[in-house]
Parts: C-alpha cells; structure tokens; sequence
C-alpha cells in the first residue's frame, strides 16, 4: 500500500527525527558511561549511574521505539516494502534486536540507579562498570550501521520481492 | 509473455551473507558471554547493595 507522497514525506520525516534522536541518545549516554569508567571521584559515578536511568527511561527507550515503529510504517507506506529489498530486512533485523537488547538493559540501568543511590546515601562507594559503556558502543556501531543503509540501499531483492516483481512483470 | 529477471537479483547478495556471518558470531559471542556469567542481569544484585555496587569491572 503505497501512499500520496505527502503521506510518505511526513513519515519519514517521523522516522528520521527519532532515529536521530535516538542516536543522539545514545551518543550521549556513551559519553557519560565513558566519563563514569575514567572518573576518580566516586560522587561523580554515582551521578553517572542516577543520570542514565532517566536518561534510560524517557529518552532511549521512547525514541528506539518511536524509530522501530516510524521505520514499519515507512516501509508499508513506500515502495520498498516490509521483506522485499534484503536491506529493509536486515535495517528491521538491527532496529528490532536494539530495542530488544535496550528494554532488556532497562533493567540493569535501574540496578545501577538503584545501587548508587544507596552509595549516595551513605553505603558502599560505588565502582564503575564497563557494562553500560560497551552496551552504548554497541548500539552506536548498529545504529551507524542502520543508518548506512538507508543512505546506500544495497541492492538485492528477497525471494519476496522476486516473486513480487515476476507477477508485476506478467501484468 | 516473457520474464525480465536483471542479472544480479537472482540469490542473496554477497552483502547478505557477510552481515549473516557477522550476525552469527555476534549471536555466539552472547551465548559465550551470558554461559559465562557476562549476560543481562549480571548486575542486578539481590542484597541491599546491588553486584555493580561491589567493585566489578567490566
């Protein structure tokens, strides 16, 4: 179903901001788990660890969302379609494991949150962890990787999209 | 009527199989990672002080 290109337009533009915005998102909660990894001072751990839950929570996830959903929606309203052009297939494939691996972290954000909460409130210091750093590198290499092919859309067509041109080409 | 398939659009592209290949061995590398201790919820302690409060490094 392929709609007026006003439709298409405003889609992408949709689709776009939230990749961006989430991009951005993660660009930023690497810079901060980078900073938590090579700080001295444990106070500042602890306002890392209290920042990237929230950060976890209203940004990252509503914008990994927002962009799974926008980029659906994109390509069932545009001629690419959902499994025709292999690189659709594998942009899903990467969005949909990112948000995946992003709802699961959720979880660790708030242990994280939760343990320097209790340092900050007078328990045992805290000590930084790699873990949120190598997670945000991660989905900075696939989002990059997203974004590529959009931009160059490799060709190949699925079994799918085959069929699909074959009974276009018949008429 | 005659079928007009370009040359090329037959089979997986190269591309493809390489992004499979990465796929499969990023897919084994959380496998390794999560039998080994590594995986999701490894900080999630069940004290009043959570396991990433306790002085682990990566």
């Amino acid at each position: 179903m392929t709609l007026p290109v006003g439709w298409r337009r405003a889609g992408l533009m949709l689709h776009i901001a939230a990749s961006v915005g989430w991009l951005g998102a993660v660009a930023t909660s690497l810079v901060l788990a980078g900073l938590a990894v090579t700080a001295d001072d444990p106070r500042l751990v602890n306002a890392v660890y209290l920042l990237l839950r929230p950060l976890g929570w209203y940004v990252l996830v509503p914008f990994g969302i927002a962009s799974l959903a926008t980029g659906v929606t994109q390509s069932l309203i545009t001629v690419w379609g959902l499994v025709r052009h292999y690189w659709v297939v594998v942009k899903l494939v990467l969005t949909a494991f990112a948000v995946a691996v992003l709802l699961l972290y959720t979880r660790t954000l708030d242990a994280l949150a939760d343990a320097a909460r209790v340092a900050a409130d007078g328990g045992s210091p805290m000590t930084a962890t790699a873990s949120p750093l190598v997670h945000a590198a991660g989905a900075a290499v696939l989002l990059l990787v997203a974004l590529a092919l959009s931009v160059y859309k490799p060709r190949g067509l699925t079994p799918a999209g085959q069929r699909r041109r074959r009974s276009a080409a018949i008429g | 009527m005659t079928r007009q398939v370009p040359v090329g659009e037959e089979g997986m592209p190269r591309w493809v199989k390489v992004f499979l290949v990465i796929g499969v061995l990023v897919l084994v590398l959380i496998g390794v990672a999560v039998l080994t201790g590594h995986g999701p919820g490894r900080h999630l302690g069940h004290g009043p002080v959570p396991a990433a409060a306790s002085g682990e490094r990566g």
